[in-house]
């Protein structure tokens, strides 16, 4: 019996070995989990454990909303990787809460608490346990514009402008809870409004840099000299660099940290997004209400992400990367038209530093 | 090996994906992690795969758990209301009989209401979470309540499970969904495409669109057709609508009409009794009428409307008024002609395959109304 005939059949080994392999090709495009050089089979068997401890009846759901064997290996492949990137914004998520001590911390109306657990309070609230849910945190803080909070770093201070995001998006959120909110909570609402703010580790090693020079100048504005204010997208690859002021570099840099957030579906439909409801549904291959969402998701990343005057110049650097015309490669070059990058792809070249940028000069 | 293929992966067999490796994948060492870390949850998730494939088809209920399938959508939905009253209670008397006599009779469902269902989605706040303890599936789902639609039963493929109580009150919901960039908004477009197909599934042909086989025979060469049916007298009784088209007829001529067969068979007969169609829209005939379409190589569309129109020119051979025909014994009539049934158990009522699975609608049959030359 084919493969795919005895997985829908119910064939324990056959479903085992399918979701193996299928597990094994959704980790290429990620590091592997300790370190090594290669997903090793063990790192695999514990990704589809986690898989099945986070998305319980996962396989269950991909025989019964799928009628190819094309469209069961996408789906299972799709879950591995949404696992691996729960499980890397989990990681990220603690390494945050560390760091939101220091930069909350030196706020005089924000108090942190260790009894009867972690957890923030704004000054002027009532000392009570927040109970409520998460998504009013989240939705208090819309609000805020966070553009220009494109820089991070894995070590010494926070950049300016992501540290003034944070805050803001912070206030914001526990100004709406009215009470002690967990360190967890703050951190999941960070995360989920700051796009300079790592959701993963490949987005941390995006925006990571290591110049000496460039930690010097966290506390400058994003458009202090044309270096700093990239946020890491590389010079060069856009071109000689005396062709941009500093406005649009920076806009460039909102850019990058855009597109770092989207997932692959939206990559995918960014140059789709002129299209009518039907024809962009059709063109991502998906129905005409997820369509919708997938665009909506977007236009709201890059309206929160954006100040005024800034959308157009984001909005030309997305549609150039989406297309292959642009590909953040380190070197600066724009390669020919078919060396498209892989939307999906959430290994991204990672944004030269400025290491690279002057070697390519 | 597989050749699928995913624009953003590549095909799974592409050496460059490490397909090399994966010749030397250790299966049993995963089953054996899998066994020790989450046994429960691959058993209930191997389990559920293995009902689905027993394609099992009994009546629907409130509280059920069903794939639903239609065309290139597919999807798992509960089931919350079954209206009976929808039937023609004429012959009942009462409306307040009307859920007694439905039951006795076992009439076909022509539609019920459904709340779409998610295996591996968080709920949001139009959807309740339904754990473990409240079904017999074995692990947590989401059910969207809020995206709760009617849908015509013919889309019900098979039942995947069943709810302990029917209703999901008293079942939480979700949090509050914060926005387009909640991953759970996409969860939720999903499955509202997902009923909204399944709403619109039809099959049965429009009865005032397109031409008439008439029409068509007349742009034709009376000696092609008759060469093509074997038969002058056939052509022209035909020509004259004095005879329906039967299936075998429709293949021969519709090179000869430049026409495909499904077109041919719509417009030899404009209309389908939605009796018929009601019987044949039951979970249990859609399992024969995809062997069907796979032994005929046919997609489920072409086979349903094949076997309908087969069903009808039975029907007419056998000189049976329209009206009060007993549609599913000239159903399962014409099934056990182009069914092998020889290694089918027929004395196991639920048997995926055996005529008599048909979701127990067939067990009560209605006598035949005005039937003559019996």
């Amino acid at each position: 019996m084919d493969q795919h005939a005895a997985f829908r059949a119910g064939d324990e080994y056959a479903v085992v070995d399918l979701l193996g392999r299928l597990a094994r090709q959704a980790t290429r495009p990620f590091p592997p989990p300790n370190g090594g050089a290669r997903w090793s089979e063990d790192d695999v068997a514990v990704l589809v454990a986690d898989a099945f401890l986070r998305k319980g009846g996962f396989v269950a759901a991909a025989v019964s909303s799928t009628t190819t064997d094309a469209e069961l290996e996408r789906y299972l492949l799709k879950v591995f990787r949404n696992v691996w990137r729960d499980r890397a914004r989990e990681t990220e998520r603690s390494k945050l809460i560390d760091r939101l001590e220091t930069i909350l911390g030196a706020e005089a109306d924000f108090a942190h608490y260790h009894d009867p657990f972690r957890a923030w309070r704004l000054a002027g609230s009532p000392h009570v346990v927040w109970q409520g849910d998460i998504g009013d945190l989240i939705i208090a803080s819309r609000h805020v514009r966070t553009s220009a909070a494109t820089r991070w770093n894995t070590s010494g201070p926070t950049p300016f402008a992501t540290r003034t995001a944070i805050v803001a998006v912070s206030r914001a959120a526990l100004g709406e809870a009215a009470g002690l909110v967990s360190d967890g909570d703050v951190a999941r609402v960070v995360q989920a409004r700051v796009p300079a703010v790592p959701m993963d580790a490949a987005d941390a090693e995006v925006f990571e840099f290591h110049d000496e020079t460039d930690r010097d100048n966290d506390d400058t504005g994003p458009t202090q000299g044309r270096r700093a204010g990239t946020g890491g997208a590389g010079v060069r690859e856009v071109g000689a660099v005396d062709d941009y002021n500093d406005a649009d570099l920076a806009a460039l840099g909102i850019a990058w940290a855009v597109w770092a957030s989207l997932t692959g579906a939206e990559r995918s439909a960014v140059e789709h997004l002129g299209k009518g409801e039907l024809a962009f549904a059709k063109a991502l291959g998906v129905g005409r209400r997820a369509g919708v969402a997938i665009a909506a998701s977007v236009r709201d990343k890059v309206r929160t992400a954006t100040a005024p005057g800034q959308e157009e110049t984001v909005v030309t650097a997305l549609l150039r990367w989406a297309t292959g015309e642009w590909v953040p490669n380190g070197t600066g070059a724009r390669p020919a038209p078919e060396s498209r990058p892989d939307p999906d792809d959430e290994r991204a070249a990672p944004a030269p530093t400025r290491r690279h940028a002057e070697g390519a000069g | 090996m597989t050749d699928s293929y995913d624009p953003d992966l590549g095909p799974i067999n592409d050496p460059e994906s490490g397909a090399r490796d994966a010749t030397d994948f250790n299966t049993d060492a995963l089953r054996a992690t899998l066994e020790e870390r989450v046994s429960e949850a691959l058993r209930a998730n191997v389990d559920a795969i293995r009902t689905a494939a027993a394609l099992h088809t009994p009546a629907p209920q409130v509280g059920d758990v069903w794939r639903a399938r239609w065309a290139q959508t597919a999807g798992a939905v509960l089931i919350t209301y079954i209206d009976h009253h929808l039937h023609d209670t004429s012959r009942t008397g009462t409306k307040e009989t009307a859920a007694a006599a439905h039951w006795a009779a076992r009439e076909p469902i022509p539609a019920i209401r459904v709340a779409p269902v998610s295996f591996d989605e968080e709920p949001d706040d139009s959807a309740v979470l339904a754990p473990a303890f409240a079904h017999d599936l074995g692990f947590d789902i989401a059910v969207w309540v809020d995206d709760e639609t009617d849908v015509p039963t013919r889309v019900l493929e098979c039942k995947l499970g069943q709810f302990t109580h029917p209703g999901v009150e008293g079942l939480p919901r979700g949090s509050h969904n914060w926005g387009p960039t909640d991953p759970r908004t996409l969860a939720r477009a999903h499955v509202q495409d997902l009923v909204e197909n399944l709403a619109e599934a039809t099959w049965a042909p429009d009865a005032t669109a397109g031409v008439t086989l008439t029409e068509l025979l007349a742009k034709a060469d009376i000696r092609d057709v008759a060469a093509a049916l074997g038969s002058v007298p056939a052509a022209m009784q035909l020509r004259r609508g004095q005879t329906p088209l039967s299936v075998e007829q429709a293949k021969s001529l519709a090179p000869v009409l430049s026409v495909d067969v499904d077109t041919l068979l719509t417009a030899s007969h404009r209309a389908l009794p939605e009796d018929l169609v009601a019987v044949m829209d039951q979970p249990g005939v859609r399992s024969l009428l995809d062997r069907l379409a796979a032994r005929n190589e046919e997609d489920e569309l072409t086979a349903r409307r094949a076997a309908a129109y087969g069903v009808l020119a039975l029907a007419a051979r056998e000189h049976t008024r329209a009206a009060g025909t007993n549609w599913a014994a000239r159903l399962r009539a014409y099934l056990d002609g182009h069914l092998p049934t020889s290694d089918e158990p027929r004395d196991t009522p639920d048997a995926p395959g055996s005529p008599r699975s048909w979701g127990g609608t067939w067990e009560a049959s209605t006598s035949d109304e005005g039937e003559t030359g019996e």
